[in-house]
């Protein structure tokens, strides 16, 4: 794989994959909004338990379930992901006041047009936090590319691996670490857009 | 519906490690209902292997150890940064949470090379603890707040000396946040797979070293069964982060530093 379709293939995998952890985490998180002490701490627990009790079980059970190919390698990556998307976004969600959501129920909005002209709009700063990190993660996709993946899905990440581990190629391996770095970099320093700094509730 | 999709959604987080465990206890090596004949013979093989053994063993006191060193950093750091100031340290704190572990180790792994190999386990461990801290000074920072140093002042300003106030009113304070980050850092380094698997010196793989092979090729279910007993760790662990925190509250304090019920 060439240095242009190995870049290509890791960023179109990245936003894939911040795509599937934006939405699985926010399903997640949405009922969690106004949890507090213990409930929240439960939460957050749920929502860690990913990492918290290992990853390479579920990378053994979606190998045998779903087989190899990009499709496994995407279902392991939002599953990664997902905890540590998820607790930015929920820190967020927590510190908004959700009586405005009450309030529009009262003026006659149905729960629909509640949750999508109010409840999203004040989520977004949390949305794109969370996107921006999981981008960020994606670009640095190594586990499942790598262990489920065919040998055509390679990332920045795992070819990185074989540069310096299969081939000795040292040079190339750190030159695609830095390629990581910066694009890493950019996704974390972008600014949202303007639509992503809030709602006037 | 409105009660279906969140369940469903949460589901989808915890469906791959009980089905991990259902594998773990699995009679052959694919998934077959345990129900009738549950096997614990590839936790046999797990804990009789040396090798799964040892690394068994080397990913729980090197996990602890990060943990510990992620801790200290992160109360170094934050008590010398206070809430609102200085950003730029906030952001080079938090940035270890955002890089991608590839790159990170692949930076390592040059100058690790250089090094006598007994070093390599040490990196290891630093180079956990680094990707612990994080995660340590968030849990901390909820507790060096106002309060904290509000109470720090009275209790020097009723005459006790800065090392007295501090052993005697800010510390306890902040020991169920420690315990707590200890506990998030330590769990995050024992189940941290890349660094691992790239600065691993031979002789000394850690879990996800020694499994990756396997995971890569023959997928027998012993990984299920190490994974499983890993996994039985990271419920103790969230247990005690409950006990830690519904202790907290039993004292009076909720972990955010505010009175229960208010």
């Amino acid at each position: 794989m060439d240095g242009a379709n190995l870049i290509g293939f890791t960023v179109v995998f990245a936003v894939a994959v911040a795509l599937g952890v934006v939405v699985l985490a926010w399903l997640v998180t949405w009922p969690m909004r106004d949890w507090r002490g213990g409930w929240l701490l439960g939460g957050v627990l749920l929502l860690a338990a990913p990492r918290l009790a290992g990853i390479l079980g579920p990378l053994v059970v979606l190998k045998r379930l779903v087989g190899q190919g990009v499709l496994a390698a995407w279902l392991a990556e939002v599953y990664l992901i997902t905890p540590y998307a998820g607790l930015a976004l929920l820190i967020h969600l927590q510190g908004v006041d959700w009586g405005v959501l009450r309030t529009a129920r009262g003026l006659g909005a149905s729960r629909w047009q509640a949750l999508r002209r109010v409840g999203i709009p004040l989520g977004l700063p949390g949305i794109w936090l969370a996107g921006q990190l999981a981008m960020g993660w994606g670009l640095g996709a190594f586990l499942g590319p790598e262990l489920l993946g065919g040998p055509q899905h390679r990332t920045l990440a795992s070819d990185l691996h074989h540069q310096a581990f299969d081939n000795s190629r040292w040079p190339v391996a750190a030159a695609e670490g830095v390629v990581l770095l910066a694009l890493a970099s950019c996704v974390l320093a972008a600014r949202p857009p303007r639509i992503f700094l809030g709602a006037k509730a | 519906m409105r009660r279906v999709v969140p369940f469903v959604a949460a589901l989808l987080l915890l469906a791959p490690l009980g089905l991990t465990v259902w594998l773990a206890f699995s009679p052959d090596a694919f998934f077959s209902l345990p129900v009738q004949d549950a096997s614990t013979r590839w936790f046999g093989l797990a804990v009789g292997d040396e090798r799964w053994r040892g690394a068994l063993l080397r990913s729980v006191w090197m996990a602890g150890l990060s943990g510990l060193v992620a801790v200290g950093l992160a109360l170094l750091a934050g008590l010398s940064i206070r809430q609102g100031e200085k950003p730029w340290w906030l952001a080079a704190l938090l940035l270890p949470a955002c890089i991608p572990h590839a790159a990170w180790a692949m930076g390592l792994l040059a100058w690790v090379g250089q090094l006598p190999g007994w070093a390599g386990v040490w990196v290891l461990v630093l180079a956990h603890a680094v990707l612990g801290v994080p995660v340590a000074f968030l849990v901390l920072r909820l507790r060096l707040d106002v309060t904290h140093h509000a109470l720090l002042a009275t209790a020097r300003g009723l005459g006790a000396g800065p090392v007295a106030a501090w052993w005697r009113v800010g510390l306890p304070r902040l020991v169920p946040a420690l315990a707590v980050g200890f506990l998030l850092a330590g769990t995050l380094a024992l189940h941290e797979p890349v660094l691992g698997l790239f600065l691993c010196p031979p002789g000394g793989e850690t879990l996800a070293a020694l499994a990756w092979p396997t995971l890569r090729s023959s997928l027998t279910p012993v990984v299920a069964a190490v994974a499983t007993l890993t996994l039985v760790m990271g419920l103790g662990v969230a247990g005690a982060v409950v006990w830690l925190w519904g202790l907290e509250r039993r004292r009076g304090r909720g972990p955010d530093g505010r009175v229960a019920g208010d």
